[in-house]
């Protein structure tokens, strides 16, 4: 299928996003971050981050908090949320893959805060598309796109991580 | 759907679930799914926050027209683990023994707009009804009714079988003892063979084996020794002591004799088959106590399992009733 | 009145006549039958492809009153009856209070004389109150009028007391009439089998029956009462009937129509509509019940209209009332027989009146010249629904309620006068 608007390859984003966290981190002075991402594709890139920065893992599965649930129905195969540490009062650095209307991170927040009461958190995402329905937007973000009513982005992984700009062939609905 | 009309009447147009009211006629992919739901339940039950917000804002009632603590709390505790409002309603001290009929205990139940009603009821039918009659506003869980079915109690065996053993396809299975009284056992048969299993035996004597019951899909035995050979799975029943005086069984130690569970009797089982019970245990009537406390018992695992599939069920079927709901109110 | 009813195919089990002819009535009477009639002054008819036959004797139906009139009445039921065709009706003696006394009897002729619809001959009941301990004043019954003596479905458990009955009965040559179930083995819901195995419902096995008829038949040889088998349900049942007629016994027996078009499979689902005692059997036991109609072991065919009010059908299953509502039905139902099974129209007439007036030596209503028109005209073509406004019966628990049926009768005229005629 065509492929238009050409995307930069991937782990110079993922580099990009990196370096981006780091500066935040430093700038906002943030002590003993944790790295948190959202299943998959944030999961798989808070891998990658929490790495580099020597910092702790947690994965988040938010299947429970979605709003969608009473239209949608429930996701059967749910990965399950693995916070080893306890978020009180920690600064935490949230990953996800691609924010586009803002409710997944939505779902993501109310969850992490049915575990504790985090003193910040700063959002990562390697890209963000148009399609906000909510206000929230990601503090580090590796590539801004304006994408048509029938284009999204998706990531694949874990290993090589590929993010890619699909044309919607279906009438699916994107998280 | 050629489906049995009690099929139809627990899903939605588009296949969902809205009311669980017996596993007869429900298709296989549908009861994958609600194993593959409970399991990501069971991981949230053995997670420190055990809460998830599916259901907040819902309002949940228990309606208990027959006593039972045991099932009553852990529906009650797999609502709240869904955030849902719980309200407990004894109706068999109540208003249906001054003689009210069922059908005004649920007029007057509608003020109370509630989305679920779980009900467990003496007759046999009596969830259907109760369905029937609140639709489509009302989700109905079928928590036991009479002789006729106990579909969470049937999935949760299935559910500890599906944790504990590759696949029903080649599983044998016994379920043993008083089947023809038995809600769970009806549904157990149905669920086993919807999910592929091949070899269902149902193990007891001919006063407590339903009419017909090799038409289910089954083995029938009389012999527990010979039923019981080169098994997978055992699940034992629970013996009423009603059953001695109504000329079913002439006294328990007779039936302990022929259908116990003695460690020498699983010993003609395979070496790894599990055992289990829907609780709660008759010591020395249907098992022997080692038995039932040994390796091979998963009978406290199914409670928790418990938990897991009804958390499945409740949600599922909330999710099919709004959207159902919903459905209805756009064609208004 | 003066009616010509044109060209009618007239079937009539007493001559054996199944034709096309017109049929003058006049002054309430049959004044001729014929291939082409020419009247002048006539009322004129025109029944091309309607049938036409004698009214129905229907040896059992529940006119409620006394006693349970929230369920229906005996103007509102035998009204219902005439619009099935019915021109004569026997009532069960399962009222309240019980029919076992001459005031209840006359109560009930009195009602349904002022309502005019049907002729209604009492059965009596067999012992008082139906209890089944004591015997009730038989002959008194018999002298108010009471064609038969019963005791409805409660069976007499006391061997005893059952001997008493009938050798009582015996001495005035009075009819006995039976509905054969054992009452420790009927305690269930519907038919002992698969289906009953997955509903979870409580089976009532054919056994429940055939014990009974056999006791039945002892007692009845012994004490040489005449019995009448009411609602047979199964085909080992018919085999005994089939035999006892074989040895001679003096025995006759009848079916309701519900049992000759249904089956177990109505009950799926729970629908207590067809919660009915006997209860509705297996498919092999229709078609048996279907060949004892065609070689006569059954001689009759019954309504066992049972109307019931909305409440007493909605609950769960096992605690519903038993019983169907069908005369509003039955025509639309009797059709369907005659069409799907190799039963005629003269045998199932002859079902619904020759043999039922012939075993309780009741006066022929045959269509014969003279005679007072007991008749009923019947389009088996037309097309109705069953609103509420068509519906006859007081009964909420008709069947088929709001369905769209084919075949209706179209006129039922008694003793001379019409006591029922269709509008759209």
């Amino acid at each position: 299928m065509a492929q238009p608007p050409q995307l930069p390859d991937t782990p110079s984003l993922v580099a990009d996003l990196v370096q981006q966290v780091s500066q935040l981190i430093k700038h906002h002075q943030i002590q003993d971050p944790l790295v948190i991402g959202i299943h998959t594709g944030g999961a798989w890139l808070a891998e990658t981050l929490a790495k580099t920065l020597n910092a702790p893992l947690g994965k988040l599965d938010i299947s429970f908090y979605r709003d969608d649930f009473t239209q949608q129905g429930l996701n059967p195969k749910v990965n399950p949320s693995s916070l080893p540490f306890d978020i009180n009062n920690r600064h935490i650095i949230l990953v996800d893959d691609v924010l586009m209307t803002g409710r997944t991170i939505r779902a993501a927040l109310n969850e992490l805060f049915d575990y504790g009461r985090p003193a910040s958190i700063k959002l990562a995402t390697l890209c963000a598309i148009n399609g906000r329905q909510l206000p929230i937007q990601a503090d580090a973000c590796a590539l801004e796109l304006q994408v048509t009513a029938n284009q999204y982005l998706q990531l694949e992984g874990p290993e090589p991580l590929q993010l890619t700009l699909i044309e919607r062939t279906t009438d699916e609905s994107a998280s | 759907m050629n489906l049995p009309p009690s099929a139809q009447l627990q899903l939605t147009e588009t296949g969902e679930l809205r009311h669980f009211l017996s596993i007869d006629g429900l298709p296989k992919t549908l009861l994958e799914r609600i194993l593959d739901t409970a399991n990501s339940f069971v991981v949230v039950g053995n997670q420190e926050v055990k809460k998830v917000p599916l259901l907040r804002g819902k309002t949940v009632v228990n309606l208990f027209f027959e006593n039972s603590t045991r099932t009553r709390s852990t529906f009650e505790l797999a609502a709240q683990r869904l955030s849902a409002d719980v309200l407990n309603l004894d109706i068999n001290t109540s208003a249906t023994s001054k003689g009210e009929s069922l059908l005004d205990t649920l007029r007057n139940l509608r003020a109370m707009h509630s989305d679920m009603f779980v009900v467990r009821h003496s007759q046999s039918g009596a969830a259907h009804f109760i369905a029937q009659q609140v639709t489509p506003n009302v989700a109905i869980i079928n928590a036991g009714d009479g002789r006729h079915a106990h579909p969470t109690q049937a999935m949760l065996d299935m559910l500890t079988i599906y944790r504990h053993k590759a696949s029903f396809d080649q599983l044998k299975v016994a379920i043993v003892g008083d089947i023809l009284h038995s809600r769970v056992a009806r549904d157990q048969v149905h669920a086993l063979t919807t999910l592929g299993c091949q070899d269902v035996r149902l193990i007891g004597p001919n006063t407590l084996l339903p009419t017909a019951a090799e038409d289910l899909g089954v083995t029938t035995y009389n012999d527990l020794d010979k039923g019981l050979e080169d098994v997978d799975v055992i699940i034992m029943l629970r013996l009423q002591t009603e059953r001695m005086d109504s000329a079913f069984l002439p006294s328990a130690s007779e039936y302990y004799q022929a259908y116990g569970l003695t460690r020498q009797r699983l010993s003609k089982a395979k070496p790894d088959a599990i055992v289990m019970h829907p609780g709660p245990i008759n010591r020395g009537i249907e098992i022997e106590s080692e038995v039932a406390d040994g390796k091979q018992s998963l009978i406290l695992n199914q409670v928790g399992y418990g938990i897991a599939i009804r958390m499945a069920v409740m949600s599922m079927a909330m999710s099919g009733q709004m959207q159902q709901r919903q459905v209805m109110e756009a064609s208004q | 009145m003066n009616m010509l009813i044109r060209q009618a195919r007239v079937v009539d089990p007493y001559q054996q006549l199944d034709a096309i002819m017109d049929v003058h009535i006049a002054d309430g009477n049959i004044q001729a039958i014929a291939a082409e009639l020419n009247i002048a002054d006539a009322q004129v008819i025109e029944a091309k492809g309607q049938i036409l036959c004698p009214n129905f004797t229907d040896l059992l139906a529940y006119l409620r009153q006394p006693g349970n009139s929230q369920k229906g009445t005996i103007a509102s039921e035998t009204r219902a009856a005439a619009s099935a065709g019915f021109g004569t009706l026997l009532p069960s003696p399962d009222t309240q209070p019980a029919s076992d006394s001459t005031a209840v009897l006359e109560l009930v002729q009195d009602r349904a004389k002022q309502a005019g619809y049907c002729q209604v001959l009492p059965i009596g009941a067999l012992t008082q109150g139906l209890k089944s301990t004591h015997l009730s004043n038989m002959l008194g019954l018999n002298k108010a009028g009471a064609v038969a003596f019963s005791n409805a479905g409660y069976d007499i458990t006391d061997n005893t007391v059952l001997l008493r009955c009938y050798e009582y009965a015996a001495t005035y040559k009075l009819k006995i009439f039976v509905q054969a179930r054992d009452a420790a083995l009927s305690h269930g819901h519907m038919h002992d089998g698969i289906l009953a195995t997955q509903l979870g419902l409580n089976g009532i096995p054919v056994i429940a029956e055939t014990l009974a008829i056999s006791r039945h038949l002892q007692m009845m040889q012994h004490t040489g009462v005449s019995c009448h088998f009411q609602q047979l349900s199964s085909a080992a049942g018919v085999e005994m009937l089939r035999q006892a007629k074989a040895q001679g016994l003096a025995i006759s027996a009848d079916v309701d129509l519900a049992h000759l078009c249904y089956t177990e499979q109505q009950v799926q689902g729970y629908s207590s509509q067809y919660h009915v005692q006997p209860p509705l059997r297996h498919e092999s036991d229709r078609q048996a019940l279907i060949a004892g109609l065609a070689d006569g072991t059954i001689d009759a065919i019954v309504s066992a209209h049972q109307p019931h009010e909305a409440a007493a059908k909605q609950a769960p299953f096992a605690d519903t009332a038993t019983g169907m509502a069908i005369y509003d039905i039955f025509m639309p139902l009797l059709l369907s027989l005659a069409a799907e099974t190799d039963l005629s129209l003269l045998q199932l007439t002859a079902a619904l009146s020759k043999q039922p007036r012939t075993l309780l030596g009741l006066e022929a209503n045959g269509l014969t010249l003279g005679a007072v028109a007991n008749l009923c005209l019947i389009d088996p073509n037309l097309s109705w629904q069953l609103t509420s406004t068509a519906q006859q019966s007081q009964g909420a628990n008709q069947c088929l309620q709001n369905n769209s049926l084919t075949g209706r009768v179209t006129l039922t005229l008694q003793h001379g006068k019409a006591t029922w005629q269709a509008h759209d």
